[in-house]
């Protein structure tokens, strides 16, 4: 994928802010809170400003980077087993598919009651939503193509060498995957949490500017996030990239 | 789903066992299942909840019908020409970005606590995955598809009819498979966050005033109703595709 500077493109998404300026200005847009281009601009600089955006990442991107650790650990440890020990997958998957069933938004009240309006419920809420992708693909990932075991096998290497030399490589894009899609799922809940539960980070921002009238400031908020959200995926996908170069190039992912 | 043995079930059931044999009743946190039917029976008498499960069920199936319309619609069009894909993709990557659970509170400012706030937020990011899906599907398409009907002298009509609707229709099930359990999702958010109807607001209430056992019921009902969604959405999508396999 040759990066391009898309400048077509780029003019297209400035067209859509200066017509959105004009609609709003002229009063053809007439809703109560819909604020105009400018408008968000500015309610990005007066966040900045006062330090509020500052202290409401960092709080936001602290939770869900927690959530989203431990639940790469315990993903990536319980998919393993379940991939690589078959009779612990027959006695236990379904149990698991009925419980991801279970909307993970209708979560939240449940943590929000357990955990109380803390920084415990944000971070309990972003590891649930975020175990269940890298859960669910390091087992796909860790079902090797049985003919790797088996040139393991006549290469005589033992269990462990096999385990460290061919099935966890073979998986590394899949929990690749699985850890990109938890982190913005981790991101998105914590969010959630922060709305109904803990009144903290850029969750309550939102929420917090929109019942002060400030649809300025809660757009910019808006806009933080959808960045915060890009940016992530980016890093993770770099790094990513960097540590596991030669098995993602494998598998076609890096081209 | 495919081949997953029933017998995976038993730790989910033992689970369950052993936490109605074990749990306290009056626990504020972990009432065993057995409360959890008399927590919500109180909705049931006030016909509270049949409501609350009809408007959930609206708002997510008007949601999905436009988000595939729409979405179906927008990705057809973008994949169909090189340069309007090219000019639309950053604006549409930057809207994707956008979590749904950021868009919630901008859309009850700028709409109000309404159904159709509701509707929107769900719309938006259900839309997705059959925009992308059926982009990549159009762009994708081979061109003697399209040149033999023109050949032929088809109207537009009919070329969009006959030949553009049957080759995308798989990119689209594939799109409405991954959107339909994500608009539930989003739906019960919505209904959490702004506590407008359904069965989301009940579950926010139940939650706002402690009542524990009434949280876990509504819960599992929710929990019934994803499941249900999942299961249908893949009849659906299996039935389909075995009748389009059929007829190529």
């Amino acid at each position: 994928m040759a990066r391009r500077v898309n400048l077509l493109g780029g003019a297209v998404f400035v067209a859509v802010l200066l017509v959105w300026e004009l609609l709003v200005r002229t009063g053809i847009l007439s809703f109560s809170y819909l604020p105009p281009p400018s408008d968000v601009a500015g309610g990005l600089g007066q966040l900045i400003g006062n330090g509020e955006l500052g202290s409401a990442l960092g709080h936001t991107l602290g939770a869900a980077l927690a959530g989203w650790a431990i639940a790469g650990v315990l993903g990536v440890a319980a998919g393993s087993v379940l991939g690589l020990v078959r009779p612990v997958w027959t006695y236990s998957m379904a149990s698991l598919e009925a419980l991801r069933a279970l909307p993970i938004v209708a979560f939240v009240p449940v943590a929000v009651l357990l955990y109380g309006f803390s920084v415990q419920t944000e971070i309990m809420v972003g590891c649930y939503a975020a175990l269940w992708p890298i859960l669910l693909n390091t087992i796909s990932g860790m079902r090797t193509e049985a003919r790797m075991v088996e040139s393991g096998a006549v290469l005589r290497l033992s269990r462990a060498a096999v385990l460290w030399k061919i099935r966890l490589p073979a998986a590394t894009p899949s929990i690749v995957v699985g850890l990109r899609l938890g982190l913005s799922i981790s991101l998105v809940l914590t969010l959630v949490a922060e709305m109904v539960g803990n009144p903290a980070g850029l969750g309550f921002l939102l929420v917090e500017k929109g019942q002060a009238l400030q649809p300025g400031q809660m757009f910019a908020a808006v806009f933080v996030v959808g960045v915060s959200g890009i940016v992530l995926n980016g890093l993770v996908l770099g790094a990513a990239r960097l540590a596991f170069r030669g098995q993602l190039a494998a598998s076609g992912e890096v081209a | 789903m495919k081949g997953t043995p029933v017998r995976g079930l038993l730790p989910l059931v033992a689970l369950l066992v052993l936490w109605q044999l074990t749990g306290d009743p009056a626990s504020p946190y972990f009432p065993p299942p057995s409360t959890w039917v008399d927590g919500v029976a109180p909705l049931v008498d006030a016909d509270k909840l049949l409501g609350a499960l009809g408007q959930t069920s609206l708002t997510f199936l008007i949601g999905l019908a436009i988000a595939t319309a729409l979405g179906a619609l927008i990705g057809t069009l973008v994949g169909a020409s090189r340069p309007v894909d090219r000019a639309l993709s950053p604006s549409l990557e930057f809207l994707r970005a956008l979590p749904a659970a950021s868009l919630v509170p901008v859309a009850a400012l700028v709409l109000g606590y309404t159904a159709q706030m509701k509707l929107v937020v769900v719309v938006l990011p259900a839309m997705w995955p059959i925009l992308l899906t059926c982009r990549s599907a159009r762009r994708s398409l081979s061109p003697v598809l399209l040149d033999t009907p023109r050949t032929l002298g088809l109207s537009r009509w009919d070329r969009a009819t006959k030949i553009l609707t049957p080759a995308l229709l798989p990119a689209v099930l594939l799109g409405v498979r991954v959107a339909a359990p994500l608009a539930l999702i989003i739906t019960l958010l919505v209904e959490i966050v702004t506590r407008v109807n359904g069965l989301g607001a009940l579950l926010g209430a139940a939650q706002q005033n402690f009542l524990s056992a009434q949280v876990y019921g509504l819960l599992t009902i929710a929990g019934v109703l994803g499941f249900m969604v999942n299961w249908v959405v893949t009849r659906a999508d299996n039935a389909i595709g075995r009748r389009m396999r059929g007829t190529a």
